[in-house]
């Protein structure tokens, strides 16, 4: 902002100069032998001045006067700091102070950032009482959304103008940020964040801010329902930092029109939940209200594709379909009659039969839920016969046999694909019941998965979305013991030594200005 | 002086101090001058009285204290008797003595276009020429502001060549002419001055004066050459509103004028009321006058100009025949 002021005063000025230089003189300077004669004349009537719309681009003055006014409006406008020598041991401070200035920073009475922003004041008065004679220079800077592009501000555009989501690592990340102008030696942090685990250990932490209450929306997990059929559910999740109570509402609206309203009782233990039963795909918006102290984190907007249960191709003769809805979908069949595009993707299929015999088991998956239901000395002394061939791309064995290391069960992550024993040979009994109960475990899997996760948009008071504005939500952390700023002392950091440009810029006007004056004087001399 | 030049190009008017001479009107002067002269020496110069060149004139009776070797002895023969002696009478060989004065002052350094300054060089240059072709002895002063004075005194072969590399120095620096030669030599008796000023400014040279009086003491006779620029200069200061910048003693007037046909005709009348007057203070009895007015010509063939000025000025070539 500050140099597009700069550029429109250069242009002013350079406007200025130019149409100066264009006033031509409405009279003739001459000089006449015959002078003494001539008696006093009538003064001339004419208008003393008149514009010539000639560039004065030979004028030697023209260009002094435009290099002087350059010099000064770069002088008037630049403040920064460059590195004047380079004397290698010098003992300096180069200090940076790195404001936080996420949206977390808004919150308290006053505002956590008018804290930060007199805390930064502290340390830099600090700082530079105990540079004493020692060479000192500083830059603030402020953690924006962007930091590969943040730099220094002046203390006078330290304002909450644009409150971003910023946690430590990306303070932290500003902190270790290159400044050929001013070469840091010490850092200062100042946040309402307690200090991070990525953050060096030479940062001079400063935490501001008191712990204040808040409520906000934080996930939403969606669940489709089982192979006996029902509809999905949306999980909503509340989350209460530091002490709060009372009832909060969950509103939640979707395709065609659908309001559902669910309250939760915040006294009780967490979690809190509000589960809504939906049915259609589309874009779904939950409300909390009251939302805290923070009010970006109370509305957030998702999408739910396919919220019930897909279709199924069952092409399995020997053991019964469940009433699951038909089509191409999942194919539930032998793997040897499934065609390569239908390998690709999700499926069921037997690649080995329930022979009856007995077996050991190697290797196998824990917390998997494919065996979750078995008894796996049961499958030990009815185990099934291993898959023979070897098992195509991206399958991984669940539990596989001790001798050869073959698999009796393998499946595939995306698309969801299984590889099983065929239940239909089993024989009656417990192998039978083993059977089926392993190969609808597996169905499920592949038809059902878990809870899923939901992808979240804070939706902001103006509009706006952020994806991560869950970061800032936790506003009661309690107020950490700071750093003490004794660190803050001249050490031997770098070889750089801060000077400041503009005096420089004025010796250059200066130095134009003699000139212009020399070539004056001896224009007129002549 | 010293004085910083930003620009290095010549200055206006070199073009006419150092145009082409008129050869051919030049010559004409030369052999009108050669019909009559008065000399102060011997030289080339043929003259109707006896002198000493190896061109017979005629015989005459031997007088006492005629040189004996001058005795024609077979004319005397002829004639017979002591008495009757006949002596040789010859051409007089005589070098004429010119004296040639300009004026380097601040007014002469204007107008820019054509300055009278530059006219008074090619003019020497055009004298000089004659006198080389006159085999004539020259004494150039150049004279500046107050009593800066250059001099040059030359004779013999390639006296316009060096003529011209002292004019060239002598003139580098307006109204400031080099010192040349720091004797003040003794002007012979016998010969011409010639004087070429504006007039406007003589009272703030004295030396001008000082030389003026010299020549017609010791030639006897000088002619004063007037540039006149006053069309020149004044012509242009009608067309728009003017500041006048100082010029010598004139102090310079700041504030834009117009310039209308009253005032220049009362400052015409009076410059020249001025120069008849300084002129005629000149005139301690042996000066002659010429005005050369400078027009349009005189800069786009300055050649043509100065030949004419010689051809339609008789008095010129009269003033180069001395009195004796």
């Amino acid at each position: 902002m500050i140099w597009a002021v700069a550029l429109a005063a250069g242009v002013i000025s350079a406007v200025a100069v130019v149409a100066w230089h264009m006033r031509k003189p409405n009279w003739r300077r001459v000089r006449f032998s015959g002078l003494k004669f001539l008696p006093d004349l009538d003064q001339s009537r004419q208008k003393p001045q008149v514009w010539s719309l000639r560039l004065p681009l030979r004028s030697s003055a023209f260009w002094l006067r435009l290099l002087m006014l350059a010099a000064l409006i770069w002088a008037l406008f630049d403040n920064r700091e460059f590195i004047e020598t380079a004397a290698a041991g010098d003992k300096r401070i180069g200090l940076r102070v790195v404001l936080d200035a996420s949206a977390s920073m808004g919150v308290g009475d006053p505002a956590r950032f008018d804290l930060a922003r007199d805390e930064a004041v502290a340390v830099l008065e600090a700082a530079r009482e105990a540079a004493g004679t020692a060479p000192f220079c500083h830059s603030l800077w402020l953690a924006a959304r962007d930091v590969t592009r943040a730099g220094p501000v002046s203390p006078e555009d330290l304002s909450l103008v644009d409150p971003v989501p910023g946690q430590p690592a990306r303070l932290a990340l500003l902190a270790g940020l290159p400044d050929p102008i001013c070469p840091r030696t010490h850092v200062v942090v100042i946040s309402d964040a307690p200090r991070g685990m990525a953050v060096p250990e030479d940062v001079i932490w400063r935490m501001v801010g008191p712990p204040v209450g808040n409520v906000a929306l934080t996930a939403v997990g969606f669940e489709r329902p089982g192979l006996l059929g029902g509809a999905s559910v949306l999980s909503v999740s509340v989350r209460q930092f530091g002490a709060g109570g009372g009832a909060a509402s969950v509103v939640l609206t979707g395709p065609g029109g659908m309001v559902q309203e669910k309250v939760l009782d915040l006294t009780g233990l967490p979690p809190f939940v509000a589960r809504f039963e939906v049915e259609e795909a589309g874009s779904y918006e939950a409300v909390l209200t009251p939302g805290g102290a923070l009010a970006i984190d109370d509305r957030v907007v998702f999408e739910v594709a396919r919220p019930g249960i897909p279709a199924v191709d069952w092409r399995l003769a020997g053991v019964a379909a469940p009433g699951l809805p038909t089509g191409q979908g999942v194919v539930v069949a032998r793997y040897d009659t499934l065609s390569p595009a239908e390998r690709a993707g999700p499926f069921v299929a037997t690649a080995s039969e329930w022979t009856g015999g007995s077996g050991r088991i190697g290797v196998f998956t824990q917390d998997t839920p494919l065996l979750a239901a078995l008894n796996l000395d049961v499958f030990e002394r009815f185990a099934p016969g291993v898959i023979e061939a070897d098992l195509p791309e991206g399958f991984v064995p669940v539990i596989a046999e001790a001798e050869g290391g073959r698999a009796y069960v393998a499946v595939r992550q995306d698309p969801p694909a299984v590889l099983l024993p065929d239940p239909s040979g089993a024989p009656d009994g417990d192998a039978r019941n083993l059977a089926l109960t392993l190969f609808y475990t597996a169905l499920e899997w592949v038809l059902v998965p878990e809870l899923e996760a939901v992808r979240l948009q804070w939706k902001q008071p103006g509009g706006a979305l952020w994806r991560d504005a869950g970061w800032e939500s936790d506003t009661a952390r309690p107020l950490a013991k700071s750093d003490a700023l004794t660190a803050l002392r001249p050490v031997a950091g770098g070889a750089a030594r801060p000077g400041r440009l503009w005096p420089w810029l004025l010796v250059v006007a200066l130095l134009g200005l003699a000139a212009e004056r020399v070539m004056s004087a001896v224009a007129a001399w002549r | 002086m010293l004085r910083w030049r930003i620009r290095s190009e010549p200055r206006d008017g070199a073009a006419i101090a150092w145009a082409a001479l008129p050869f051919d009107a030049l010559e004409q002067v030369r052999l009108r001058a050669s019909q009559r002269v008065a000399t102060a020496e011997t030289g080339p110069h043929l003259r109707r009285r006896m002198g000493q060149s190896l061109d017979f004139k005629e015989h005459r009776g031997f007088v006492p204290g005629d040189d004996i070797r001058y005795v024609d002895w077979r004319a005397s023969a002829r004639v017979g008797g002591a008495s009757d002696l006949l002596v040789r009478q010859f051409d007089a060989e005589d070098r004429q003595q010119i004296t040639l004065v300009i004026d380097l002052g601040p007014t002469m350094a204007l107008p820019e276009q054509a300055r009278k300054q530059a006219v008074a060089v090619l003019a020497l240059r055009a004298l000089i020429w004659v006198a080389e072709r006159g085999r004539d002895e020259v004494t150039v002063v150049a004279i500046g502001s107050e009593r800066a004075t250059a001099l040059l005194r030359i004779k013999g072969r390639d006296m316009l060549v060096r003529a011209e590399s002292w004019l060239r120095e002598a003139t580098a620096e307006p109204e400031d002419p080099r010192p040349t030669q720091t004797d003040d030599p003794a002007l012979p008796l016998g010969g011409i001055g010639i004087l070429i000023s504006d007039f406007y400014e003589l009272e703030d040279r004295p030396a001008l004066v000082d030389w003026a009086q010299r020549m017609q003491r010791r030639h006897g006779f000088v002619v004063a050459v007037e540039l006149d620029s006053w069309a020149l200069e004044t012509t242009p200061l009608r067309d728009r509103a003017v500041v006048f910048d100082a010029v010598g003693g004139a102090l310079a007037r700041a504030q834009a004028a117009d310039v209308t046909q009253a005032p220049l005709e009362h400052a015409r009348k009076a410059a020249r009321d001025h120069v008849r007057s300084v002129i005629g203070a000149l005139d301690f009895g042996g000066l002659a006058r010429l005005r050369w007015t400078l027009d349009g010509e005189v800069i786009v063939a300055p050649s043509d100009w100065i030949g004419a000025r010689f051809a339609e000025s008789p008095d010129l070539a009269n003033a180069l025949v001395v009195r004796s």
